[in-house]
């Protein structure tokens, strides 16, 4: 039962982030018989391509969301930026079963959304560390009232990012050698007429649209390259989804007295640091670090520190990892301690769903005690 | 729509100037087009990445532009989002003689798109 609970989640959410169909296309063959299978071949190609071409290559969050999200791993996973991405999490309720989300997240790249069109690589790479820096907000809701309980807002800066898109030679060198054979076919349709007789024909009203009509054959050449294309870049993901990171983010995050969601005050800050590195073709270990201020429930700040290892198994759309973290709490006398393990699996190319369980020591006079934590994360269709 | 740039004979080469906004690889030629010709003739193009503007100055002496049509063909990737933007800008020396660009969104992975200058003496 739980499982089908698992999927509907995550199949609601995949359909919610699919992509709108019927934007601009070229111009409609000239005759009917024509014009069905433009439309079929058109249709085909547009199941899958933009979505698909995204090179998002490893599951975003931010350090807002880890926050509220009250996540026990120490580790910030380190990801390419990004324009926008949002997370939402803790599917599973206090006892176990499947639930409505209580933590929301968004995070965006400012810079990176507001130069748009006109950002050149060049400019990019002489100022990634403004590109990369991204700001991240993030809510925990009341499983009953659904008003927020805790607010965050982070900071979040990549030093380090061998897998970046926008600096990605080999990615971009496939890229072009696929679009030099789609561009022999747009150029043979663009050149298959003289435009003169036309312009003479109507000087004032000779409007040729930018758009190159293509007739059924070339269409399809066209959707074939397509696929070809998505195919390269997917290729291309698997090779990277490990590569090198380096990033630094902190977070603040503020806490409600009652269900209503009023009467907010801080209640922590953090500070993560987390470096990944490839092991081989198919292996990323992470390495993290977590500093913490928390405000207890007598009002008393506690400082806190935390030192996780993570290592990642598979390929770019399922792996597995698993976790140790030791940590320290001021004023404690026990050393909080943390074994987790779980899979991630890419639903779509934008939706990851994420399982994770583990044992994790929290107080002194405690044992153990389990945690089960089921996430997704996605990407916001992107406004460029 | 057709622009028509107007060009000084005397002027100097006449330049093309294409670029391919959001960082989206792409891909163009150039053809010269000619009353009564079936097929245009071919003028070179390059690749566009990065953002960056890709320069060729057109072959011909500037004289024999009188009159013909110039058709850029630009195919862009969707690498980075949906949106794509390219353009077309024509200079003589340091003047611009004529400009046009497409801003539009697909949800294909690739996407042609073609641009016609009239070329003519001033």
């Amino acid at each position: 039962m739980r499982a089908h609970w698992l999927l509907a989640t995550v199949t609601v959410a995949a359909v919610l982030v699919a992509p709108a169909t019927g934007a601009q296309d070229p111009a409609a063959p000239p005759d009917d018989s024509a014009a069905v299978k433009a439309r079929e071949a058109r249709q085909v190609a547009d199941a899958t391509p933009i979505y698909e071409l995204r090179a998002d290559f490893t599951v975003p969050e931010g350090p807002a969301f880890k926050l509220v999200e009250l996540d026990e791993s120490a580790i910030l996973r380190p990801t390419s930026v990004r324009e926008l991405a949002m997370s939402v999490a803790d599917f599973t309720g206090e006892d176990g079963n499947i639930s409505l989300p209580s933590a929301i997240g968004l995070e965006a790249a400012p810079w990176l959304l507001a130069q748009g069109r006109d950002l050149t690589r060049k400019t990019y790479k002489d100022r990634q560390l403004l590109y990369r820096f991204r700001v991240s907000v993030a809510a925990k809701l009341d499983p009953d009232t659904r008003q927020p309980t805790a607010l965050a807002i982070g900071f979040r800066e990549t030093f380090l990012d061998d897998a970046d898109v926008r600096l990605d030679d080999t990615l971009e060198q496939r890229v072009i050698a696929n679009l030099l054979q789609q561009h022999k076919v747009y150029a043979a349709a663009a050149t298959s007429t003289n435009p003169f007789p036309q312009l003479e024909a109507g000087a004032d009203t000779f409007e040729p649209s930018h758009d190159i009509p293509l007739s059924p054959d070339q269409q399809a050449e066209v959707d074939r390259l397509d696929r070809e294309l998505v195919q390269a870049i997917k290729q291309r993901q698997e090779e990277t989804w490990n590569k090198r990171r380096l990033e630094l983010a902190l977070g603040f995050s503020g806490q409600s007295n009652d269900e209503s969601g009023g009467g907010l005050r801080s209640q922590a800050g953090q500070v993560w640091i987390a470096f990944g590195q490839p092991l081989g073709a198919h292996a990323q270990w992470l390495l993290g670090g977590r500093f913490s201020s928390t405000r207890d429930t007598t009002g008393d700040i506690r400082t806190g520190a935390a030192a996780s290892t993570r290592l990642y198994v598979g390929t770019q759309d399922y792996k597995g990892f698993v976790e140790v973290q030791a940590g320290y709490e001021q004023d404690q006398q026990y050393t909080p301690w943390f074994l987790n393990s779980g899979g991630e699996v890419r639903v779509t190319n934008s939706v990851w769903a994420q399982l994770s369980s583990g044992v994790e020591q929290a107080a002194e006079t405690r044992r153990g005690r389990l945690t089960t934590r089921l996430s997704l994360r996605t990407a916001l269709p992107r406004a460029q | 729509m057709v622009q028509t740039a107007r060009y000084q004979p005397s002027g100097g080469p006449i330049e093309v100037h294409a670029v391919s906004g959001f960082m989206q690889p792409a891909v163009y030629t150039l053809h010269l087009w000619t009353k009564g010709e079936d097929r245009p003739e071919d003028l070179g193009g390059g690749v566009l990445l990065g953002g960056d503007v890709n320069v060729s100055a057109l072959p011909l002496p500037t004289s024999r532009y009188a009159g013909r049509i110039l058709q850029a063909v630009v195919t862009v990737s969707l690498l980075n989002g949906k949106r794509y933007a390219p353009a077309i800008r024509l200079l003589q020396g340091t003047r611009e003689i004529g400009a046009d660009g497409v801003e539009k969104t697909t949800t294909r992975a690739s996407i042609g798109v073609q641009f016609l200058f009239l070329l003519e003496e001033e």
